[in-house]
């Protein structure tokens, strides 16, 4: 009997979490309530985000970044985001955490791992014929296009992808090479 | 009072009637090589992704996360040894559940590790992730063990050496466990259809043109260029996604739509995994339905032949 009142206090919970949680805020009071919550499932894993999949609004952008790393003997290598439909299948389900990354570190809410990153890829790029050589400046930028919304013109060009006409640099990270 | 006593009979039947949950094993089988292979594929940038020497410190990885989650790596010593053996540790766990040893403390050890991983670098996990999570921590109330098991087999010869007699009736189990996953399932599709309809695109027809567009996301494989070049087909598959998500998850709870809805709801998920990078999340969701095949089972027959013919034997004296 115990056994059942407490999985049915678990249930009774859980479901009002469920209800709350992952739904979308439909007041100010579900807002609040969302907040009282949130340590909880912060603190045990149990938190799920949403569950919006391409709503409400899809994304309509697409976006890449790109890193140049100059050696000290002024040469430099480019390290871009893979043109994605280009790459076969497996290759885009092994580099999928990759991909994910990309599409969060090229925003500005993410800007405080912009000077980390650039620091990792100095530790790890090598120079194509000199290995001893040491980098001095990492570059990270990145590239973007809106979509414009549909017309007969440019429905006909699936599947082209709408040209990524912006571009912004992120940060410039400059090293001493007497380190 | 009869309204109460009423809800409470539903409840009741709902959430703690007694069935035979054997759907379980293949749905932990299914669970476990899918969550085998996504992290498998951490395994040529383990380093990169999870390391302190990898693109983020764990310093920097806390403020792409809420501040009131936790990592065992905040502390454990930030060693590749310990990430490895951390690794090495999940995948161990996620081996030994498919085959079905101690599934409980299999389901207990992945929760926490794989947790651990996904708050250690937050930027390159997604929903796919969260439902992972969800699934693992409602298969650890379920009786994964009972079915096609390592944990089964081991007992059933354990009770063949003591007496040699194996019960064939079926086990039943509390239905709870199972609700859970039904209901989670259920409930991630028809949000998403909610907030689907909140959205201008959604309405009026064009998101798929958008969509279809993604550089990351979509045209994993060739698609017919007829269904995205053309407004009138846009519109159809956009309006008929959204008419998906928001049935479906409630005709699925009926027996008489159950199979129907099944049906396109695999299909569905079938077609955006060969349109769509989403890693394993549409398999995923495919087990997640799973979960309402157990309910299509023959209806008791009403006649009583067994019971008359048992009536005219005699007892037979010892």
């Amino acid at each position: 009997m115990l056994k059942k009142v407490l999985i049915n206090c678990f249930l009774v919970a859980w479901l009002l979490i469920m209800i709350i949680d992952p739904t979308p805020q439909v007041g100010k009071w579900h807002g609040q309530l969302k907040e009282a919550i949130d340590p909880f499932l912060d603190a045990t894993g149990l938190w799920q985000g949403n569950w919006r999949l391409f709503a409400p609004s899809p994304d309509k952008t697409n976006a890449s970044v790109t890193a140049e790393v100059a050696f000290e003997d002024g040469k430099v290598v480019l390290l871009r985001t893979p043109k994605w439909r280009e790459i076969s299948a497996w290759e885009r389900l092994v580099r999928f955490r990759e991909a994910e990354f990309i599409d969060s570190i090229r925003l500005d809410s993410n800007r405080f791992i912009w000077q980390n990153y650039a620091q990792y890829l100095r530790r790890t790029v090598k120079h194509p014929t000199d290995e001893n050589l040491r980098v001095k400046e990492v570059l990270l930028s990145r590239r973007w296009g809106d979509f414009a919304p549909p017309t007969e013109a440019n429905l006909k060009e699936f599947p082209e992808l709408p040209m990524m006409t912006e571009s912004y640099i992120m940060c410039v990270e400059q090293f001493k090479l007497e380190d | 009072m009869f309204v109460f006593k009423k809800l409470i009979n539903a409840w009741n039947h709902f959430f703690h009637r007694h069935e035979d949950l054997s759907i379980f094993g293949p749905i932990r089988i299914a669970f476990s090589i899918l969550l085998l292979i996504n992290v498998l594929l951490w395994w040529p940038e383990l380093e990169k992704w999870f390391g302190e020497n990898g693109v983020m410190t764990l310093e920097i990885s806390k403020l792409a996360i809420d501040t009131d989650t936790y990592t065992i790596f905040q502390w454990l010593p930030k060693t590749t040894t310990v990430l490895w053996s951390c690794y090495l540790l999940l995948v161990a766990n996620l081996i030994a559940l498919m085959v079905g040893f101690l599934p409980r403390i299999q389901l207990a050890c992945i929760f926490v590790l794989f947790t651990s991983f996904c708050h250690r670098n937050n930027l390159i996990f997604d929903g796919e992730d969260s439902l992972f999570r969800m699934f693992t921590f409602y298969l650890f109330f379920a009786p994964v063990g009972k079915y096609l098991s390592v944990d089964n087999w081991l007992a059933r010869r354990r009770a063949t050496d003591s007496d040699g007699l194996v019960s064939s009736e079926p086990k039943k189990f509390a239905i709870w466990p199972l609700r859970l996953v039904q209901i989670q399932t259920a409930a991630i599709v028809f949000i998403s259809g909610i907030e689907k309809m909140k959205g201008v695109e959604w309405r009026d027809g064009t998101a798929l043109y958008y969509v279809s567009r993604l550089d990351d996301f979509f045209y994993r494989f060739p698609v017919p260029e007829f269904m995205f070049n053309s407004f009138l087909m846009i519109a159809i598959g956009t309006w008929s996604a959204v008419l998906i998500e928001l049935t479906l998850p409630i005709l699925v709870w009926f027996r008489k739509t159950r199979m129907l809805a099944l049906g396109v709801l695999f299909l569905f998920h079938l077609s955006l995994e060969y349109m769509m990078n989403l890693n394993m999340f549409q398999w995923l969701m495919i087990v997640g339905w799973m979960s309402f095949l157990q309910f299509n089972r023959p209806k008791p027959e009403t006649s009583e032949p067994i019971v008359s013919e048992l009536a005219i034997v005699e007892p037979v004296a010892e």
